[in-house]
This record gives C-alpha cells, structure tokens and sequence, in this order.
C-alpha cells in the first residue's frame, strides 16, 4: 500500500511541477501622448518618412511623477499577487548586455558574439502586456483634477485587454503628485478586474496567439499555391490549424502564394502530456507536421514572446 | 376549495417576496455609494439601509457594506467614483451561496472588514419606512484577501 502511495505521488508531481500555463510579463510604459506632450519624444527620418519614438530612458530619469506613478502601479500589482516586469530595470539591463556583449570575446579565435540584425532588432524592452499610462492635470483657476488613463495591451495580438480612465474631482489643496497617486489607486481595481476577466478567458477558451507563415524567396519557387495529393498547401496548413485550436477558434486573414496570416489563434493552455502549451511548441507541432511525407518541407520558427510566431518555409 | 387554493397563493406570494429581499443575505434593503477615497487597501463608503424601524444595529450597516462592495459596486457622480463589484456580479453570489450566507450571517465574518466613521450616522423618516445612513471604511484589501485564500475570487496569479 505504501509502495503504490509513493508510487502515486511520484507520478503526480511532475504534473504539479509542471502543470502550470506560463505566466505572461507586463510592463507599465508611459503612453506615447504622454511622451509627446512632455516631450519625450525623438524625431527619427528613415527615406523622407517621419517617425518619432519615445525616450522612455530619459522620461523615467527626469520626470520623477512618472516615476513615481509606476512605482505605485507596481506595489499595488504585487499586492494582487501580479508583479511587473520594471521598465527601469529593464532598460538598464539591455544597456548592461549590451555592454558586455560587446567585450565578449573567444579565447581561441577572438571571435565576437554571433548576433543577426534582426536579433539585435529584437532586444528592447518588451513584454506580454504593454500597459499604456498617461494623465492630464487639469487647472481651472486655483483648483486642479488630474485625468488619468491606463490602458493594458496584449503586445502581440495588440487588442486591448483593460482599462482605466477617469477625471478625479477637483481639488484646491491637494499637489499634483498626491492628485496622481489618488488617481493610480482610484483606478487599480477595475484594472485589475478587467485584467482578471482576461485571464479567466484565456483559461476558458485558449491563449490567443497570432501565427504568420511566409515563404524564403530561394529561388526554389516553393509557394502556398504547391499542390499536394489535390490539396494546396494552404488548405493542408488551414486544416491542421482547424483540428489543433480550441473549438477550432481561429482566423485566416490573408492568404496568398507567399503569406498566411492566422489572427485569433486559440491555443490550448496545456498539451496533451499536461506539460504547459506556447507558441513556440504549437507552431513546431506545424512545422514537424510539414516536415513529414508527403510535404517534405523545411521551414524556420521565429517567435516573438508568447504571443506570435512566424513560420518561414524553404530553408532554415 | 377555493379557499384552499386562495390561502395557498397567499402563502407561495408571501414566501416569494420574501426570498427576494433575503436573496443578498443581509436580509435588508440597502443603498451604496462612494463617499470619497479612503486610506490605500480601503473603500471610503456611504450605505443606506431602508428599515420600518428607525435603528439599525452597526453590524448589519457593516454586512451591506461588504456586500455592496463585493456583488454591486458603487459610483458617486459627483466625487466622480465608478468602482465596480469586487467579486462579479449576482452570478458569483450564487456560485458560492453556502460559502456567503455563512459569511454574511449574524455572527459570520463580513462585518470584520468594516470600521464605521465617527458620527457620521444618520436617519431620515421616509413615508413608512427609515432610511438610516452611515459613511464606513470598508478594509477591501484583507476583504479580497482572504476571499481568495476561501477560493469564492481568484486572483490574478491563480491561472499560472
């Protein structure tokens, strides 16, 4: 009896060790209107085209009621059990890498760091949920309100998940950081319970991921459009995107020669074996999937956090 | 007969009025709203009981409290406040309806979260009814804390 007990408790535990979904990271950034409007914003020229982007970096140093305002949103997440991923700490922490990165060399050949543009490209600040912060003070003669917004985005399906916005009443005593602080913590718990509401959906119906497949331009005129047993790729990838969603929940926004583009993907939390489910491993299962007779076909994975993946076929 | 059946109408109306108004387990006819930002962790709360007698004992203004802060929510106009109901809405209520009624019964826990703001009741008589008012401070995050720890909420870490 008690060689079956240990024996039980054994084969429960890797199930408990591992039978846990991943838990997205979310990162409090001010919102770029707020950047623009005290200007943290750079100017950037790429071929005639405008673009600015925001100087998080220089915000967060000079700007101490940012500070302050993300401070706070940060204790109150972890008082929900929820901590946040520090955009402070994160950007000194790419600099740091950066840094080091650059020292590092072999002792053999003194060979540098193997990095891709797009690799360096891909090392920013970033995270599951992006949560956009801004307010306003609004002065009417002596007396100030402060309008606030937090606004929560999944970085990769780029919806938005929850918020919060309101103007505070008015006040003739109070300091605009003491107005901000009220603001942050008159309007965490609907956050919270906006947020609560997604997770309790991404428990019910799936993780929703984006999936995009696109073709490496080779030479070797591999396209969607190939025709296997009278079937056309895209139809062979629609189905088994069909049969491996919950309750065959997905989108097929674009579909030509050389792109597919799957929005709303609905991914099981968990796979089969109770070990959790990602993006990564279900657009693998797609491309072991492809790699098998009669398609034959070699493709490379790139994933973008947990939320998106992009499957290139041809080559690796 | 027809007696028989009248008496039974009057019996099943009587029963279903009365259902109704138990139905949040405070037993009493209540009004919640914001009453201005309280202290962190804490919900600063006006709540109006409505009673045919003119006192209202300070454990029962305490139940609504919570109540209303758990299944109802509560706004203010003019203090601008929108807070939405801590647990969901009248189908969480009836999700856990043993866990509740244990809790909001007399000598159940919910009256423990909440500290009433000194002489701050009052009763206006309206028609043949009361309406006995009392700002409270309503300590919401011990409140959902140890909702969570009961299992009745989950909290945001509770799906990873």
């Amino acid at each position: 009896m008690k060689k079956r007990m240990i024996i039980a408790i054994l084969l429960l535990l890797p199930m408990v060790m591992f039978g846990q979904a991943k838990k997205p990271t979310i990162m409090v950034v001010p919102a770029d209107t707020w950047c623009s409007e005290n200007g943290y914003m750079t100017k950037s020229e790429n071929q005639g085209k405008v673009t600015y982007i925001p100087e998080y970096e220089r915000a967060l140093q000079d700007h101490s009621d940012l500070y302050n305002a993300i401070t706070k949103i940060g204790e109150l997440m972890s008082e929900n059990g929820f901590p946040l991923k520090d955009l402070s700490a994160t950007i000194k922490s790419l600099n740091q890498a950066e840094a080091e990165n650059a020292m590092l060399v072999s002792k053999t050949s003194g060979a540098t760091l193997a990095e891709t543009p797009y690799e360096k490209l891909m090392a920013r600040a970033k995270a599951d949920i992006i949560v956009e912060l801004a307010w306003k003070i609004n002065s009417v003669g002596p007396k100030n309100s402060v309008t606030y917004t937090l606004r929560g985005l999944d970085a990769y399906t780029n919806k938005q998940v929850a918020a919060a916005q309101g103007t505070g009443a008015a006040s003739y005593s109070a300091e605009i950081p003491v107005l901000i602080e009220e603001a942050v913590v008159q309007n965490m718990d609907n956050f919270v319970i906006q947020l609560q509401n997604h997770f309790d959906d991404l428990l019910t119906n799936g993780r929703e991921i984006a999936l995009e497949l696109r073709v490496f331009d080779n030479g070797s005129g591999a396209s969607f459009e190939d025709e296997f047993d009278g079937m056309e790729l895209t139809e062979v990838i629609d189905d088994w995107i069909a049969q491996n969603t919950v309750e065959h929940r997905y989108s097929l926004s674009d579909a030509t020669e050389n792109v597919m583009v799957f929005e709303q993907v609905r991914i099981p939390l968990y796979r089969t074996n109770g070990m959790p489910m990602d993006t990564r491993h279900f657009a693998s299962e797609l491309r072991k999937y492809l790699r098998k007779a009669p398609y034959n076909l070699t493709s490379k994975l790139v994933t973008k956090g947990l939320g998106k993946a992009i499957l290139i076929i041809g080559e690796k | 007969m027809v007696k028989h059946v009248l008496l039974l109408m009057t019996l099943f109306f009587s029963l279903s009025i009365f259902s109704v108004k138990g139905e949040n387990y405070t037993g009493v006819d209540y009004e919640i709203e914001g009453a201005g930002v309280g202290a962190q962790g804490t919900y600063l709360v006006k709540v109006t009981v409505i009673s045919k007698k003119s006192k209202v004992q300070n454990a029962q203004i305490a139940r609504c409290a919570v109540h209303g802060v758990l299944f109802r929510g509560f706004a203010n106009k003019e203090l601008r406040q929108n807070q939405k109901p801590l647990a969901g809405g009248p189908a969480s209520e009836a999700q856990h309806a043993d866990f509740y009624k244990e809790f909001f019964a007399e000598n159940g826990m919910s009256k423990n979260y909440v500290s009433a703001v000194n002489g701050s009741q009052k009763v206006i008589k309206s028609g043949k009814e009361y309406k006995i008012s009392a700002i409270v401070s309503v300590n919401k995050d011990q409140l959902v804390s140890d909702l969570k720890a009961a299992g009745v909420i989950k909290g945001l870490n509770s799906a990873f």
